[in-house]
């Protein structure tokens, strides 16, 4: 069971990130503010450490560039209420490994915490990403279902690869936005629905079993079983 | 400028009016110095008269006809009349032929105007006086006035061109002094048509003069001033709002998702839970536009402009929402050239041209066609998005631009109407130039990639 560490001045929004991590099977302890976090990230621990952007006694851009400066290589990911583009870049460029904005719905925060979690675990440097019967040539950038090669467009492609490298997980709209194309507005619409409906169509063909699941008011999954 | 628009400034009348004015004194003045000089040239005459008419009473009869000679002799000026005039009326001395009728003989001077039967240059006018003598006889002395009709001659003349000159030197100085006024009325009556298409940053010109068109341009913008003031004030108020009730929407959406989590797949009451959650999402999207447009407007992104390539972001939103248009049976086609680069946030202007696209393809009916250009025009890049939509009337399109506004042609499409407003919002930012332009039917919209403000 993975141990969390919240570092988070607010109470409610403390009490909220414990529970929705809590449903998930986690253990998450509470500090908070940046001090005492520092101090139990360094001591104790953890599998991942969500952390406040504004704390008393210490910022978590001092916490966060602290950890990294005492070779800590938890992951973190930072929750802030300031939306700038400079401020995300500031957060991960002190070290944090993804960034939330305040408030946040807890299911695309936990969402994001099984995601960084799991990135730790697995190994960056495979070409070929494997889910059942789907697999994706990353050097060759060709995808196969069944031995039929999809033919899939460049985007589709890197939505097909994402979703794979966190197969069993659920992914947001927001992470695939983000992730795919890098960009972190709220693109509003349901396109993001339209591009993975488009992909669903050329991976789930008719007669082989689903690999996209849609996860109910959150985003999606790909998994063998759901 | 025209003639009328000039005539009817208020420098152009006030100058005509004193010019007028001028004229009328001058012509006053002038014609009191004349009646002046002429009553003094007259009095002088007379006098002469009189003198003459003592002279000529002390001589003898006897020695009257060669004094009178003599003094013709003596007028080398010619300018005294002499006769004397025997009872039958015939000259006996003197330069005179005839006596002339109309004067009176009772030692008073009169105006005489003689014709040419009586002496050259014709008519000739001049002060005489009469007297009667024994015997019948009568004596004339007279003297030329000729003087005084040429000097009352120049003195015409002199009314007539000055009055003219003065009239026309007044017009042409209503016209200079109206020009640079006019000029100033046109400057702010144009800055007044730029605040009224939206730019409320924009202030009338005031001039270094201190007049009173400064003096009213100065109000105004103060007037301008209060009225951004109260608008900031009021967007700040509504920011607040979104601001405010976003925490605790989202802790309601977080406890109906835990609510949706616990309830069997196919419970009717799990049907209900997903609408009000997708009820609290549609409200937390408006909040975010809301608030990403004030994050927008707050211009701290400016900093962090680049040079980009406008084709490669316009294909990437063409890319990002071909899905859509694909789903909504549209045809998107993008066309143009390579190699434009514009100064801006890259992720701002996708934004921009997505909403843009966002909106053409929600407000074209299934089998329509959405293009985008990407061109060089006259004064910079310019991305154009024509679609043969619903389109959007001449008298909607500024209205369209304002916050949650909705074509009311278009209540059965999804949206929060707050798509352009961001699409305002970054173009502002970027100080672009956005344009409606001729699509029939549908909509066409350009985007003038380029300042438009020097800086």
């Amino acid at each position: 069971m993975a141990r969390i560490l919240a570092i988070e001045d607010d109470e409610t929004t403390a009490r909220e990130i414990m529970d929705e991590l809590g449903s998930h099977g986690f253990d998450v302890e509470w500090a908070s503010d940046g001090r005492a976090g520092l101090e139990r990230a360094l001591n104790g621990k953890y599998d991942l450490i969500t952390l406040d952007r504004m704390l008393p006694s210490m910022d978590g851009l001092t916490v966060v560039s602290e950890l990294r400066a005492q070779h800590v290589d938890t992951p973190v990911l930072m929750i802030s209420a300031l939306s700038d583009v400079d401020e995300r870049i500031d957060g991960l460029r002190a070290g944090g490994d993804d960034y939330l904005v305040k408030p946040f719905a807890s299911e695309e925060m936990a969402a994001r915490v099984e995601v960084l979690l799991r990135r730790r675990a697995r190994s960056e440097r495979q070409t070929t990403l494997r889910v059942a019967d789907l697999e994706l040539d990353l050097m060759q950038r060709r995808a196969t279902r069944a031995g039929v090669v999809l033919d899939l467009m460049p985007t589709e492609f890197r939505l097909l690869e994402y979703m794979m490298r966190n197969y069993g997980q659920t992914v947001t709209r927001n992470m695939l936005f983000e992730s795919v194309w890098g960009y972190h507005f709220d693109p509003g619409t349901n396109i993001i629905d339209v591009h993975i409906g488009r992909l669903r169509r050329k991976v789930d063909t008719p007669g082989l079993p689903p690999l996209i699941h849609t996860v109910r008011g959150s985003g999606y999954m790909l998994s063998e079983s759901y | 400028m025209k003639v009328t628009e000039f005539s009817r400034t208020v420098a152009f009348r006030l100058t005509l009016f004193y010019s007028l004015l001028f004229a009328f004194c001058v012509v006053m003045l002038l014609g009191f110095v004349y009646w002046q000089t002429a009553a003094e040239m007259t009095r002088r005459v007379d006098q002469a008269l009189f003198l003459e008419k003592n002279r000529l009473a002390a001589v003898s009869a006897g020695q009257l006809p060669q004094e009178i000679a003599k003094s013709v002799r003596r007028d080398r000026r010619h300018i005294y009349y002499y006769g004397l005039f025997s009872a039958d009326g015939h000259l006996i001395a003197g330069n005179i032929p005839d006596f002339p009728e109309e004067l009176p003989v009772d030692g008073k001077v009169y105006a005489i105007t003689l014709d040419a039967n009586d002496i050259q240059p014709a008519p000739f006018r001049a002060r005489m006086l009469a007297l009667r003598l024994d015997y019948g006889y009568r004596l004339l002395i007279g003297h030329d006035v000729q003087q005084l009709t040429e000097f009352g001659e120049i003195m015409r003349r002199a009314l007539l061109w000055g009055g003219l000159l003065t009239i026309l030197i007044g017009l042409a100085f209503g016209f200079a002094f109206s020009f640079r006024p006019l000029r100033r009325v046109k400057q702010i009556q144009q800055a007044c048509e730029f605040i009224m298409r939206g730019n409320i940053r924009e202030r009338l010109p005031v001039s270094n003069q201190r007049d009173e068109l400064d003096t009213l341009a100065v109000t105004v913008n103060r007037m301008l001033d209060e009225i951004e003031r109260l608008m900031s004030e009021i967007k700040h108020v509504g920011d607040n709002i979104a601001h405010d009730l976003r925490t605790p929407l989202t802790r309601l959406r977080a406890v109906l998702y835990r609510l949706q989590q616990q309830m069997a797949e196919d419970s009717a009451q799990r049907g209900m839970v997903d609408q009000v959650i997708a009820e609290v999402d549609s409200l937390l999207q408006r909040f975010r536009a809301l608030l990403r447009i004030s994050e927008i407007e707050s211009n701290q992104r400016r900093a962090g402009f680049k040079e980009l390539q406008l084709q490669d972001i316009v294909t990437q939103a063409v890319n990002f929402i071909e899905p859509l248009a694909e789903d909504h049976s549209i045809a998107l086609s993008m066309s143009g050239v390579s190699g434009l680069s514009v100064e801006g946030d890259s992720e701002l202007l996708f934004e921009a041209v997505v909403n843009l696209l966002d909106n053409a393809i929600k407000f074209t009916p299934a089998g329509g066609k959405v293009d985008v250009r990407v061109s060089q025009g006259a004064q910079g890049p310019e991305i154009e998005i024509a679609d043969n939509g619903i389109g959007i009337s001449e008298n909607e399109r500024a209205a369209v631009l304002n916050r949650f506004y909705r074509s009311g042609s278009a209540h059965h499409v999804s949206g929060f109407g707050l798509g352009l407003s961001i699409v305002m919002a970054i173009i502002e930012l970027h100080d672009f130039g956005f344009e409606f332009g001729n699509a029939n039917p549908g909509t066409r919209v350009i985007l003038h990639c380029w300042r438009q403000h020097a800086v």
